[in-house]
């Protein structure tokens, strides 16, 4: 089916396959401020200024390019600053003609791709500068970082701990409904660290055994210290342009194409009231952005899906379909997840291994699906990497699992 | 209601911090009243307390109806360790959080209690009153 297509909502659908590239990336390593050790520790400022300064000069351009152009940032933890992006514009010294915010948790690297791919695609730009930088371990005061009014209402009277409550109710559903066991959910800890083995900018950088993974504590059971991201400063950005922008830039034969990409918002599997929440949006973003792509599962060469926890990995790989419903513990049992796997999955770590820098943590999958096109994935490259899939997943709701869902499916320009 | 001070003073853990539209429920707690919004317009339920109805996009024609407090075990976990912002909570662990489905549907988070805690397992509502002003609706295993 054509993408120009009605889909089967009968919601017409602009197609943005083939109509923006992504020029540049630029990822900053991760810290947990631990001066002790010798770590660096920098204010958010500072790593919003280095990770867009890497992105732009990788780019080739200069930062009075981005006057008359765009900006998106991604919200932050803290200091949940109101009015954000003209700080940003101001420390970066650029005048743009457009300003994109997200505020999709972790959805906002990828829902800022679509933002930007929108408003390139529609000639109001020629570029964007996409950025987010975030500093959880800067913050020194315990409950700074106010959440949703369900969670102090609702949730904290009763001593819920946050996401890693909220997923221990998924991960305990997904392993009564489908028998998901622990060893396959180590399986996942196992490979992306092997994978932020490879990675420098990584922040975990022991190997990890099944044996310590079953050993790591429980936290929220059964969520274990090991199924949970970590928190690290740092800051990613990358640059999307026009096509014909992107043709006057140095590197034009190392481009990213965006071939496909769908959000779904406040999904509900099943019934609003009694959701299934083994089920994520990423069921319907994916079918979307993969008819967009005009691709399907066998044709994806890496699957950088969001990974908050262990289970999200598990139930991403169903809900893009890349097995039966259900099925995503024995897939990742029988199959290869490494980098030079057939299903190669978080190749530099992901947020499990590398770091989850807050707010910026969407930005990790979208950027090592960058740079994996472009061929600089270093000793974790995929060998002749042509498409792939990168996915955003945020806001973790009331009885629900997290509401806010996006696919991308990127190709070599 | 008379106020018991030493009872204020010395609950530590957090307080519900109610809104205008989700006060009433809080209030019926305090009655050991569970009452939640119910939507006249598409008599779908309401939880948590919303300003209009999330099935059908009404704000009016919503009521604080009763429910039975009985219900089962949809998912759950065992808190094994606090996080730094809920020190107060250190000396129940492990303590068990149930997202229990009321027979009349809605979904809700709580504490529960009792032997033998799996999905499935029966349940009902009981209060706890924790301060003058608030009482936790909590679950323990149905007789």
């Amino acid at each position: 089916m054509s993408s120009e297509e009605e889909s089967e909502t009968s919601v017409k659908i602009l197609s943005l396959k083939d109509k923006v590239e992504i020029v540049g990336y630029g990822e900053t390593p991760t810290s947990r401020a631990r001066q002790d050790k010798g770590e660096m520790k920098l204010t958010q400022q500072q790593y919003f200024v280095w990770a867009s300064e890497l992105a732009i000069s990788k780019s080739g351009l200069v930062k009075k390019d981005f006057d008359g152009q765009g900006l998106a940032i991604a919200g932050s933890a803290y200091p949940h600053a109101e009015i954000w992006s003209a700080e940003i514009a101001q420390d970066l010294g650029i005048t743009p003609s457009l300003l994109l915010r997200s505020d999709h948790g972790g959805m906002g690297g990828c829902a800022l791709l679509h933002q930007s791919a929108l408003a390139v695609a529609s000639g109001v730009v020629d570029l964007v500068l996409c950025v987010s930088a975030d500093t959880p371990m800067n913050i020194t005061t315990p409950g700074a970082v106010r959440t949703w009014r369900y969670e102090t209402e609702f949730q904290k009277p009763f001593g819920m701990m946050g996401p890693n409550s909220q997923f221990a109710f998924i991960l305990r559903r997904h392993m009564y409904q489908y028998g998901t066991n622990q060893e396959q959910l180590g399986k996942i800890a196992i490979t992306q660290r092997e994978h932020a083995l490879k990675n420098p900018n990584a922040y975990l950088k022991q190997p990890l055994t099944l044996d310590q993974y079953l050993s790591s504590r429980m936290i929220a059971d059964p969520i274990r210290m090991l199924d949970a991201c970590i928190p690290v400063n740092g800051g990613l950005a990358y640059v999307v342009a026009s096509k014909e922008m992107a043709k006057k830039l140095p590197h034009r034969d190392n481009h990213v194409s965006l071939l496909g990409i769908a959000e779904t918002d406040n999904y509900f599997e099943g019934s609003r009231m009694r959701p299934d929440i083994t089920y994520l949006g990423i069921k319907d973003s994916s079918k979307k952005a993969f008819e967009m792509a005009q691709v399907n599962q066998r044709q994806i060469n890496f699957f950088q899906p969001y990974d908050d926890y262990t289970v999200a990995v598990i139930m991403q790989i169903e809900d893009c379909g890349f097995c039966k419903k259900g099925e995503g513990g024995k897939f990742v049992e029988q199959n290869d997840i490494t980098w030079k796997g057939n299903l190669p999955t978080n190749t530099g770590g992901g947020q499990l291994s590398s770091g989850q820098p807050a707010m910026a943590g969407g930005f990790v999958h979208v950027v090592e699906s960058i740079r994996q096109l472009m061929g600089e994935g270093g000793e974790r490259q995929v060998k002749d990497a042509k498409v792939g899939v990168a996915t955003g997943i945020g806001a973790i709701s009331y009885g629900n699992s997290l509401v806010n869902s996006i696919t991308a499916v990127f190709g070599k320009s | 209601m008379e106020t018991d001070v030493s009872k204020a003073n010395t609950y530590e853990k957090f307080l519900p911090e109610p809104s205008e539209f989700s006060k009433p429920f809080w209030d019926y707690c305090q009655k050991h009243e569970l009452r939640m919004q119910f939507c006249g317009e598409c008599s779908n339920w309401i939880w948590y307390p919303r300003a209009s109805c999330p099935s059908c996009g009404t704000s009016e024609k919503i009521e604080w109806r009763k429910l039975s407090g009985k219900g089962e075990v949809y998912s759950f976990t065992i808190i094994r360790q606090v996080i730094d912002n809920s020190p107060a909570f250190q000396k129940d662990i492990p303590f068990a959080i149930g997202l229990v489905e009321l027979e009349e549907g809605p979904r809700i988070y709580s504490n529960v209690k009792g032997d033998e805690l799996k999905i499935g397992g029966k349940v009902e509502v009981y209060f706890e009153d924790v301060t003058p002003e608030f009482s936790l609706p909590k679950f323990r295993t149905a007789q």
